[in-house]
């Protein structure tokens, strides 16, 4: 911004709106050639609508993808509790390879780490231990045992250089591997079965405690935002939403009698709900994250470790926090896959996985959280729907395994023709192609107004 | 022990791959396994498959299979390597892209073609027997082991090509541009190296020599599989990172070191621990001397 010339200070507003709100030519250069301007313009509109909107973006999100399990076919649930399993994994590499720039080739192993430990404090069938925990309590142990593998992992191996750690991750899987399949306290290969479900279940009295206290953020929310923009009716509007959304969610929730809540196999979508959930909260934590200190030290250190240290930023430290964050996030889609399948083994955390949930990252966009889970979609999601669908093989390859061959072949080509992915933003861009797009002067200025 | 030797070399033979394309390009190449892997296939293609060879063969006969399968397994894996270059290192190359790209095109390559060979149409999933062209017989006996005549070839093989790749290196013209383009890469563009022509060649060096690898891994464990390349190809890295990645003695010491781990980890221990064991010891490596044993650098 500071290029801008002073003695143009209008130029210089509009220059700043074009850098801060995000159009259509960012994303798509080439749709956006394609359409008359009318549409172009009201695509444009609607994004900048949608950049404002602020963390309520997330809330509509969450609702959206919520509702996808009352329009679909029941039994492909299925499908989608996997898809969305995935990408709350892929959100959680996201920040590891896309944000700090670590490429992590061992990012289920953490997944079994959760798991496995879920598995060990609830299971019941087997006398491991004296006592069986109920899955929600088994919930956070799994995330921070999964955290702390990450730093053990973690400590000795990011101080290394970056080209290492993709192999130290990738032995780091074999190894868990293996301990699960040689380790007599969680059986071996045969695995861990009966974990239960969870379930739980709210009495009126603590709905309508709950509700209340919804309701009085609602009105707090409200009056901080009447406060700042009472003469804007737009910005009046779009910042009431949250308030407004809360107030619904605590009226609805003073309304009803009580909620109990089982979850079972045969019916995935309450697992969806959960996933859903899990995903907006880490789509918050995550834009919260890279909007901080920590999130411009990572970047600094993907761009250049060595500079990023001269200017005193902590690299092992910053590398550390991604990394736990990623570890943690797998960990608790371990969680979530042991409670719903109720029975696991090392065979359920194969290497490919981790390979997979890579493909989805770059496919996606690297250090793009939609990204990420638009990655997963068509990683784990697409091959499915079309086996659902009746397709045995797509172009020769068997659907099931030809597609880590197709995937393979994908990754290449995105990192030759796209490298920012499916989701890139002109500033991704001019990150990873540090050739002729990026000494474009329009896109530099606007990668400038951004930082 | 003598197993370990024996691991050992076939690991330091792929091992060399790395290394040649890590010294040049400074990019672990992902995809080399699969290269490898290639390697073993493509000996069951044309000797089991084409030729038809199952019956032992004697004398005269066996040798000159010996040296056909090898060139052509070792042809075939460096043809792979080579188009590898072309078609994916390549473009990113000119794009200048980050590294992680690169990394992550490696990691998609490998992918790719142990996949596609996993398809019917190629490998399948099933385990194939390699060819049984050579009869095994208990050789020699050695610090009171015995070993077979396809275990003695695996490390004489190994052996031979060190010496010859050491001499390749160190006194030839080619050998002396991949040195240069090794230290720097533009200031050797600067002094009339064909740099493009340089990197192919290690590429068809290393791919080479994983053939060769693929060939007397499938002779010595009789078997060929899509994914035969996985498991030896993260070993050989980490050889090539215990001897010092980028460093051609250090592929054949840090193979060897890591066969002989290994193996001592298999009777000390147990089998189903090696694996474990082996990625404990890249790891102490690493933070204890992130260049590895002999440092690194193609010139040292």
């Amino acid at each position: 911004m500071s290029k801008a010339p002073e003695s143009a200070p209008v130029a210089e507003t509009k220059a700043e709106r074009a850098v801060t709100t995000p159009r259509l030519e960012d994303y798509a250069p080439g749709l956006a050639r394609v359409l008359p301007g009318g549409a172009r313009d009201a695509v444009d509109a609607v994004f900048a609508f949608w950049s404002r909107l602020g963390f309520t973006r997330l809330v509509i999100v969450g609702a959206l993808l919520m509702s996808i399990a009352w329009f679909i076919d029941p039994s492909k649930d299925e499908i989608l509790v996997r898809t969305g399993f995935f990408a709350l994994a892929a959100l959680g590499l996201n920040v590891v390879v896309g944000l700090a720039g670590l490429l992590d080739l061992g990012y289920i192993a953490f997944m079994m780490i959760g798991a496995y430990t879920t598995a060990f404090l609830t299971e019941s069938t087997t006398t491991m231990h004296p006592f069986t925990a109920s899955p929600w309590i088994a919930l956070p142990f799994a995330v921070l045992a999964a955290m702390l593998a990450g730093l053990i992992l973690g400590t000795p191996t990011l101080r290394l250089r970056g080209d290492y750690l993709a192999i130290v991750t990738l032995g780091f899987h074999e190894i868990i591997l293996q301990v699960g399949k040689n380790l007599a306290v969680v059986n071996q290969s045969r695995g861990v079965v009966g974990i239960p479900h969870p379930d739980f279940h709210l009495e009126k009295g603590t709905l309508v405690i709950i509700g209340v206290a919804l309701l009085a953020l609602a009105a707090w929310l409200a009056y901080l935002v009447w406060r700042r923009a009472r003469d804007r009716v737009s910005d009046l509007v779009i910042g009431l939403l949250p308030a407004i959304i809360t107030g619904a969610l605590g009226i609805f929730l003073l309304l009803k009698d009580g909620v109990t809540q089982e979850f079972n196999v045969l019916r995935p979508q309450e697992y969806w709900y959960i996933i859903v959930v899990f995903i907006v909260i880490g789509l918050f934590v995550i834009q919260r994250l890279k909007d901080s200190r920590i999130g411009r030290a990572w970047e600094a250190i993907r761009e250049d470790e060595v500079a990023a240290a001269a200017m005193g930023i902590p690299v092992v430290r910053m590398k550390l926090y991604a990394f736990m964050i990623g570890a943690s996030t797998s960990g608790l889609a371990g969680w979530i896959l042991a409670v719903k399948v109720g029975f696991i083994n090392p065979n359920t955390f194969p290497l490919l996985l981790s390979i997979l949930t890579l493909c989805a990252v770059v496919l996606g966009g690297v250090g793009s959280s939609l990204g990420a889970l638009i990655g997963a979609a068509v990683v784990f999601g697409m091959p499915e729907l079309l086996r659902d669908l009746g397709f045995e093989k797509v172009l020769g390859f068997d659907v099931e395994t030809g597609r880590i061959a197709i995937f393979g072949a994908l990754l290449i080509i995105t990192m030759i023709f796209r490298p920012g992915g499916l989701v890139s933003s002109a500033r991704r861009r001019a990150e990873l192609v540090s050739g002729a797009d990026s000494s474009d002067e329009a896109l530099a200025t606007r990668v400038a107004g951004e930082v | 022990l003598v197993t370990g030797l024996i691991l050992g070399s076939i690991y330091a033979l792929i091992a060399l791959g790395y290394t040649m394309v890590y010294g040049v390009l400074k990019l672990i190449n992902f995809a080399h396994d699969s290269i490898f892997m290639i390697g073993a296939a493509s000996a069951f293609y044309i000797l089991g498959t084409w030729l038809s060879i199952t019956e032992p063969k004697a004398g005269i006969v066996l040798l000159g299979i010996l040296a056909f399968g090898l060139l052509a397994s070792g042809l075939s894996s460096a043809g792979a390597a080579v188009l590898l270059e072309r078609f994916a290192y390549r473009p990113l190359r000119r794009r200048g892209a980050a590294r992680l790209a690169f990394l992550i095109a490696a990691v998609g390559a490998s992918f790719f073609i142990t996949y596609l060979f996993q398809q019917e149409f190629l490998l399948g999933t099933r385990e194939h027997n390699f060819p049984a062209f050579m009869a095994t017989s208990k050789a020699l006996t050695i610090l009171g082991a015995q070993v077979n005549n396809r275990r003695v070839l695996a490390v004489l093989a190994a052996v031979a090509l060190f010496v010859f790749l050491d001499f390749f290196v160190r006194k030839t013209r080619t050998g002396r541009s991949i040195r240069a383009v090794a230290q720097d890469i533009d200031a050797s563009r600067l002094m009339g190296v064909n740099v493009d022509r340089v990197i192919v060649t290690t590429f068809f060096v290393g791919g080479f020599f994983g053939g060769i690898a693929g060939f007397l891994y499938g002779l010595v464990f009789s078997k060929v599989a899509w994914n035969l390349g996985f498991i030896p190809g993260i070993k050989a890295f980490t050889a090539a990172v215990l001897g010092g990645i980028g460093n051609i003695r250090g592929a054949l010491l840090g193979g060897l070191a890591l066969g002989l781990i290994e193996n001592l980890s298999t009777l000390c221990v147990g089998t189903e621990w090696k694996n474990p064991i082996a990625f404990g010891v890249l790891v102490l490596v690493l933070v204890f001397r992130p260049t590895g044993i002999l440092g690194e650098g193609l010139s040292g």
